[in-house]
C-alpha cells in the first residue's frame, strides 16, 4: 500500500517537473536569445566605430 | 530516405546522416514487419500450447490464461507457488518460485484473473515460470466503500 | 538577402511576457485547469476496486498518450505545409511538436512502466503496444537528431519534413496495436465495449486531458518563438559578420 503511493507520487512527480522543466527550460532559453538579439541590434545600429563592442 | 546521400555539403556529416538514415529506416521497417508477420506473439493460450505437444518442451515461452479458482497454494519455506492456468481447452498446471506481484490472487465470485506466465515447459506437463505477471483489463470499478 | 523580421522584444521584468493579453490568459487556463485537474485526480476520482490508488497514475499516463499522439499528428500536418507553402514558420510548427511530443512520449513510457511495477509486477515487457511505442519514441528522437545534423536550413527543413510525414505512421500502429496483437497492454477503456470506468474517473480524466491540452499549446507557442528568435540572430551575425568584414 504504502509503496503503491510511492510509485504514484514518483509518477506525479516525473511528468510535471518534467513538463515544467521544459517550460522553464525553453523560456529561459527564450529570453538569452533575445538578449542578444538586442546586443547585436544594437551593434548593427550603432556607428562603425562602436562594432567591438564587448557582449558585456 | 535516399535524400540523406544527395544532401550533405559536408562530408564530415554524411556518416552521422547514414547512420541515422539507418536507424530510422529500420524502425520503420521493424513496425511494418511487425505488422505484417502474424507469427511473432506476444503470448500463447493453453490450447496453443497443448496443441504444440513435445514442440513445446524446453522452449522459453509466454502463456495467458486465467488463474483456476482456488488452486493457487504456496509453501511459505520454499518460496514455491503452484496454480492451475485455465482457458476454454483446459487446464495448465503451473510451479513458480520467488515473490508474486502484489496483486496476484484476488478474485471476485464471478471473475477470475488473468495472468501471463514466461517459462518453460517440462514433459511432467507442468510448466516451470520463471516470471509471473498479472494482467489487467481496461475495466475500473470504484471500491465499495464498507456501509458498517 | 532575407528579410529579418523582428520579434516584439518584451520590455524588462521577468514576467513581462505575461503582459500580452493572450498569452496571460493562457497561463491563467494552464494554473486553472492543472489545480483542477489535480483536485479531481486525487480527491474527486474514487479509489479503485482492485489497484486502488495506484490506478490514478492513469491520470498523467493517458493524456501524455494522447497529447503525444496528437503532437506528432500537428508535426506530419506543419510538414506537409511546409513542403505545399515553403513557409519557415510550419516548419517551426513541425519542430515545436515534434520536441514536446517525444517529451510526452516519455512521459508516458515512465508512467507506464511505474503503473507496471505495481500492476503487472514487471517494469517493462516487449508486449506490442510498448514496443511500437518505443519505436514511435526512436523515430521522432531521430526525427529531431536528423535537424541537429543539418546545417543548411532549406535541405534541413525539407528533409525533416518527409521525415515528419512517413513517420506519422507509427501513430494509428501504436493505438491500434492492442487491438491487431495480443498484448499484456489494455485495451482503450472508453471506447472498448469490454472497458469501462466510473462516471467521476472518467470526468478527472477528461480533465486532465484538457489541463494537457493547454500545456501542449503553451509549449508549443514558446518553443515556436525560441524557434524564430534563433532564427533571427543567425542572420543578424551573419549580416555584422559581412559588415565587420566590408569594412576591415
Amino acid at each position: 500500500m504504502t509503496g503503491d503511493l510511492l510509485y504514484l507520487f514518483i509518477g506525479f512527480s516525473a511528468v510535471w517537473l518534467g513538463i515544467f522543466g521544459y517550460l522553464v527550460y525553453v523560456t529561459g532559453r527564450v529570453r538569452g536569445v533575445r538578449d542578444e538579439l538586442h546586443d547585436l541590434k544594437g551593434q548593427l545600429d550603432a556607428p562603425q566605430a562602436g562594432r567591438e563592442a564587448p557582449n558585456h | 530516405m535516399n535524400a540523406a546521400t544527395t544532401t550533405s555539403p559536408r562530408p564530415r556529416l554524411s556518416g552521422k546522416l547514414l547512420l541515422l538514415a539507418a536507424a530510422f529506416s529500420a524502425a520503420v521497417g521493424f513496425l511494418i514487419w511487425t505488422g505484417t508477420q502474424g507469427a511473432t506473439v506476444y503470448y500463447h493460450t493453453v490450447g496453443e500450447v497443448r496443441d504444440m505437444g513435445s514442440d513445446a518442451y524446453y522452449r522459453l515461452i509466454r502463456v495467458n490464461g486465467t488463474v483456476a479458482d482456488g488452486s493457487i497454494q504456496s509453501s511459505t519455506d520454499s518460496n514455491l507457488i503452484s496454480f492451475d492456468l485455465q482457458d476454454d481447452s483446459g487446464r495448465l498446471p503451473v510451479e513458480y518460485r520467488g515473490t508474486p506481484p502484489d496483486l496476484f490472487g484476488y478474485s471476485t465470485q464471478d471473475r477470475y484473473q488473468e495472468v501471463i506466465v514466461e517459462g518453460q515447459l517440462e514433459p511432467s506437463g507442468a510448466f516451470r515460470a520463471r516470471s509471473l505477471i498479472v494482467k489487467h483489463g481496461p475495466e475500473f470499478e470504484p471500491r465499495e466503500i464498507p456501509s458498517q | 538577402m532575407r528579410e529579418v523580421r523582428t520579434t516584439e522584444l518584451p520590455g524588462p521584468g521577468r514576467l513581462a511576457i505575461l503582459r500580452e493579453p493572450a498569452t496571460a490568459a493562457l497561463y491563467a487556463a494552464l494554473l486553472l485547469s492543472m489545480g483542477l485537474a489535480i483536485f479531481m485526480a486525487f480527491l474527486f476520482a474514487p479509489a479503485e476496486r482492485v489497484q486502488a490508488d495506484v490506478y490514478r497514475i492513469l491520470f498523467v499516463h493517458v493524456p501524455s498518450a494522447w497529447l503525444a499522439f496528437f503532437a506528432f499528428g500537428v508535426v506530419a500536418l506543419g510538414s506537409v505545409m511546409y513542403l505545399i507553402r515553403g513557409r519557415a514558420r510550419w516548419d517551426r510548427l513541425a519542430l515545436a511538436s515534434a520536441e514536446i511530443g517525444v517529451l510526452f512520449t516519455t512521459l508516458c513510457l515512465v508512467t507506464g512502466s511505474i503503473w507496471g511495477r505495481s500492476v503487472w509486477g514487471v517494469w517493462w515487457q516487449w508486449d506490442p503496444r510498448l514496443t511500437t511505442t518505443l519505436i514511435m519514441w526512436f523515430i521522432y528522437v531521430s526525427y529531431l537528431a536528423l535537424r541537429s545534423y543539418i546545417d543548411d536550413p532549406d535541405i534541413r527543413q525539407r528533409m525533416a519534413s518527409v521525415v515528419g510525414i512517413v513517420g506519422v505512421v507509427s501513430v494509428p500502429i501504436v493505438w491500434f496495436s492492442v487491438e491487431w496483437w495480443r498484448s499484456l497492454h489494455p485495451t482503450p477503456s472508453i471506447t472498448n465495449p469490454g472497458g469501462g470506468m466510473p462516471p467521476e474517473m472518467l470526468t478527472a480524466l477528461l480533465v486532465s486531458v484538457a489541463a494537457f491540452t493547454v500545456f501542449y499549446v503553451v509549449l508549443v507557442r514558446q518553443r515556436m518563438q525560441l524557434e524564430l528568435a534563433v532564427a533571427e540572430l543567425g542572420i543578424l551575425r551573419e549580416r555584422l559578420h559581412e559588415r565587420n568584414e566590408e569594412s576591415a
